[in-house]
């Protein structure tokens, strides 16, 4: 029974339609991990708990890290330029392609997804990503839009006062709604919606580009390049003016990031965002909130509100922090200059959340590569090839996931605490308190959503 | 029950319902494990003028997907899907290795898609389909009518 499902969901695009009884969108799968059992959890928030304090007494009198990368040259080097820019817009290509099928009114096997979502919910959401934490910022390069600015010549002088003005907020309110689509949009797993809607994004890059200049325009306006840079400061390798590899040291590049404006809501969104993700499957969530989650603008407001939620506990920590330092100091800066503490806290939610979508989902590939537009080819022979659920034990992932979150939470710790040494000098570790409390919340949250 | 006035309507189409929900209660047999069809029952006897419209029943249009329902005792219904609604329980539970067994009852034509399983049912109209899956891979997945992500239920299986 083949439908014209293209055409149906071509009409659905940008429509807030309510569904009586929606399904929780992942963008891909259906499949939602079983709860980490209830020791991992204990022994997790206790380790958390035991390291915080310690933390407070043990750690270095002096700030160490604040002086930004070393930037030792490598012993080996990636080749800049050529082949991955060419990968990261035959990618878009592919994603945009899908609304050809409908178009062209051919027929669809609706049993077959296509490459669109796993290309888009997997390799660019979460692959880039956190591939970029381990060996540097890798979007920088594969980033689509970039090339297509080089082809099309766009955006050759620079308006930088576009990024002084607007900093990332443009960035941060285009993150939302991606992750909306990812994870309330009853479309997210239909190629012919992620294909109409990068087909929407590219062109608005392209404006972007035109009007700020390519380098400008993408660092507010696209929504990936702030975020990628945030992830993959964590990197303990870069990349030199030169395009020489170094290392940088550990967390070195994390303390000297731009501290755009809107810095610290892309942070807050990174991490509210998969705590609803997380919290919205677990039973007291949807005990709680099971009206809404049935609808779409339900499952919105419920987005957003976790969003909000994560952003006003911050908020609140940076007045308190503000309130003990001094009268120079307002909530607003102390929020900025923190930021970037809370982004290995953001990574490690996403890669625990995210760890056997990867593993599993991102399988898919494999048989989406032979048959990328669903039309039934065998293009390498994988077409038929099925998600293999028994590459790994439920054990070694429950393992790694609380290991993940533990260790965002002490390097979160260290960052906070080396910056305020930095920053407030004698009263750092006063002034502590109010974060650590919220980095302790939060990373028991964290491990709560894994095992309720 | 608030579904009981709205599935048994006057339609033609839910005579198929009335036939179940007749036969249940004749047999008195309550359905393991499908407490909506019990409370089906309880809520549907009607007028007993439409017992004469009792049709043929619609257990040899079942697809070949199901296996042969039975048609001297009452069919369990453990998750109805009417009229945009879904009616039944959340969730369903397996331990690894356990048989599937989750009757569906839909007023459309549909598919019923069990993610991860990746397991295609086609559901008709009016027809009791039986989700029969053998436990085999450990998770909670999504089973969703295709054309529109309904939700219907989660399938749970503990390792």
């Amino acid at each position: 029974m083949i439908r014209r499902l293209g055409v149906t969901s071509l009409i659905a695009v940008g429509l807030v339609v309510s569904f009586p009884a929606i399904a929780l969108a992942h963008g891909i799968g259906g499949r939602l991990d079983l709860p980490v059992p209830v020791t991992y959890f204990i022994v997790g928030a206790g380790v958390v708990l035991v390291i915080s304090f310690v933390a407070l007494t043990v750690l270095w009198p002096e700030p160490r890290l604040q002086d930004g990368p070393r930037h030792e040259p490598a012993r080996f080097s990636i080749p800049r330029g050529g082949l991955i820019p060419a990968v990261g817009l035959i990618g878009l290509l592919l994603v945009v392609g899908q609304l050809l099928p409908p178009l062209l009114g051919l027929d669809t096997d609706r049993t077959r997804p296509g490459i669109a979502p796993v290309l888009v919910w997997v390799v660019f959401w979460l692959v880039i990503p956190f591939g970029g934490a381990v060996v540097g910022d890798s979007y920088t390069e594969i980033n689509p839009w970039r090339t297509l600015g080089r082809v099309l010549r766009l955006g050759q002088g620079e308006r930088l006062w576009v990024v002084d003005r607007w900093g990332i907020w443009p960035a941060d309110l285009l993150l939302l709604a991606f992750t909306w689509l990812e994870l309330v949009s009853p479309g997210s797993g239909s190629a012919v919606t992620l294909g109409a809607a990068a087909l929407v994004y590219t062109l608005l890059m392209i404006g972007s580009m035109a009007y700020a200049g390519r380098e400008s325009g993408l660092a507010v306006f696209d929504a990936f390049t702030p975020y990628n840079r945030l992830i993959s400061s964590i990197s303990p390798l870069g990349r030199r003016g030169d395009g020489r590899i170094v290392w940088r040291g550990w967390l070195r590049a994390l303390t000297v990031i731009p501290e755009w404006k809107g810095l610290a809501a892309m942070v807050v969104i990174a991490i509210g965002t998969v705590s609803y993700d997380g919290a919205a499957v677990t039973p007291w969530f949807r005990s709680a909130f099971g009206g809404l989650m049935g609808t779409v603008p339900g499952q919105t407001l419920l987005l957003v509100s976790t969003v909000l939620v994560i952003g006003l506990a911050y908020w609140v920590v940076s007045v308190v922090a503000a309130r003990m330092v001094g009268d120079e100091w307002t909530a607003g800066r102390v929020a900025g200059r923190f930021a970037h503490t809370l982004v290995p806290i953001a990574l490690a939610y996403a890669v625990a959340h995210y760890l056997t979508l990867i593993l599993f989902e991102g399988q898919q590939l494999i048989a989406a590569v032979s048959d990328p537009f669903a039309l039934g080819w065998n293009l390498f022979g994988t077409a038929e090839r099925s998600v293999d659920f028994f590459i790994t034990a439920s054990e070694p992932i429950w393992y790694v996931q609380v290991g993940v979150i533990v260790t965002g939470h002490v390097l979160g710790v260290v960052l906070a605490h080396d910056r305020a040494l930095a920053d407030f000098g004698r009263e750092a570790v006063r002034s502590q308190y109010a974060m650590l409390l919220l980095m302790v919340a939060l990373t028991t949250l964290g491990l709560l959503i894994l095992s309720a | 029950m608030f579904w009981g006035g709205e599935i048994y309507g006057s339609t033609v189409r839910h005579r198929t319902w009335l036939l179940w929900a007749v036969l249940l209660v004749a047999s008195g047999c309550s359905g393991e494990g499908g407490g909506v069809a019990t409370s089906a029952a309880v809520t549907s006897i009607g007028p007993p003028t439409t017992t004469n419209t009792m049709p043929t029943t619609t257990t040899g249009a079942l697809p070949t997907t199901t296996s042969s329902a039975p048609t001297t005792t009452a069919q369990r219904i453990d998750v109805y899907f009417e009229g945009g609604q879904v009616v039944g329980q959340d969730q369903f539970s397996y331990a690894l290795g356990e048989q599937v067994s989750v009757w569906v009852l839909s007023d459309d034509d549909d598919e019923v898609h069990v993610h991860g399983y990746d397991l295609f049912f086609t559901v008709t109209a009016g027809v009791p389909l039986e989700i029969s899956v053998t436990a085999e891979i450990p998770g909670i997945f999504e089973v969703e009518l295709e054309s529109t992500h309904t939700l219907l239920f989660e399938l749970v299986v503990a390792p």
